[in-house]
């Protein structure tokens, strides 16, 4: 061979390209919106009590309007996906060509990382936090900042494997962020809206930031 | 003198610098169309194109022709085959540069 063909980062700035735009953390951050909307209603007091009053006026239309909310979430979900994908190829990638980006982001490894993580601060955050079994509310911000751990865990191990250094700063600070709702005194609702808005917010800033850069470096290149 | 002993193991369809390239962009994507590979491996069309009619061949890649509109469209997946005959063959080339480097 005349020269030597860095393989990795070929196959890496492919795979990054979905990410440098920024475009997938605004969608994300917009999934993480609905999540924490979805969960508090359903999770908290003031919801349950908005629901219970709602089944008494009419069960019919309650139970349809709930069910309403799965397509809703999917269509928001896929609707903004083929925005994206209309932006980019109208605008963004313009001038580079079409690329299909792989269905599941996130390698394998990654995301029995992940797993194992939650995992792991449920079973120690139930023994160290939740010492009252009466205390629900402590039990389930337990199992809210595990999660929120484990989307940082994913979020930094994508910033590795990628090069991409914005991820390994949400990851960082939005995993840190969750783990800190374990000590709040937040009742299962807020807790659920709270790590859903820690997310929302870290993606969103993490998206405008990318996609700022994105737009600069296009009408650079243009001019 | 060092003997690099170059490795006869290497998939001769692969190592060629050109389809190297294209297997190492798909290896990235779900699919790629012809305007994006030419972009990110720097091949004119006609090389592209030779490359690309070769690894479908051999049962590495799988090309798709369709109309974005009225335009023709040409793009290009990995099969399994392929991902895992890329995927061998990086170990490979990574030992083998480990090897010259160290030699």
């Amino acid at each position: 061979m005349n020269e030597r063909i860095d393989l990795d980062s070929l196959t890496r700035n492919t795979r990054r390209l979905e990410f440098e735009d920024g475009l997938n953390d605004l969608q994300n951050s917009l999934v993480f919106l609905l999540l924490s909307l979805l969960g508090t209603l359903f999770m908290s007091t003031a919801g349950i009590t908005l629901y219970m009053r709602a089944m008494i006026f009419n069960e019919e239309i309650t139970t349809i309007a709930l069910l309403a909310l799965i397509p809703l979430f999917v269509l928001i979900t896929f609707g903004a996906r083929r925005l994206i994908a209309r932006y980019r190829k109208q605008v963004l990638w313009r001038h580079l060509g079409e690329v299909e980006p792989f269905r599941w982001q996130v390698d394998s490894r990654v995301s029995v990382l992940a797993a194992a993580i939650w995992l792991a601060v449920v079973i120690v955050g139930l023994f160290a936090f939740a010492g009252d079994p009466m205390d629900l509310d402590a039990d389930m911000r337990v199992l809210v900042a595990a999660g929120g751990i484990a989307t940082g865990v994913i979020y930094f191990a994508m910033g590795q494997t990628l090069a991409i250094q914005r991820y390994r700063w949400v990851g960082l600070i939005g995993g840190l962020l969750s783990a800190a709702l374990i000590i709040t005194p937040l009742n299962v609702g807020l807790s659920w809206l709270a790590f859903g808005l820690i997310w929302m917010v870290m993606l969103m800033v993490s998206g405008i930031y990318a996609l700022r850069g994105t737009l600069m470096k296009l009408r650079a290149s243009v001019s | 003198m060092t003997d690099y002993s170059f490795p006869t193991q290497l998939d001769r369809m692969i190592h060629n610098p050109g389809r190297l390239s294209i297997m190492a962009v798909l290896a990235g994507c779900e699919r790629a169309d012809f305007t994006f590979l030419e972009q990110t491996t720097e091949l004119n069309k006609g090389t592209l194109s030779k490359h690309l009619s070769a690894l479908e061949e051999s049962g590495y890649i799988e090309i798709t022709k369709s109309f974005k509109g009225k335009l023709p469209n040409t793009s290009a997946q990995l099969t399994p085959q392929g991902r895992r005959a890329f995927k061998k063959y990086r170990k490979q080339y990574q030992e083998f540069l480990k090897s010259v480097d160290e030699g």
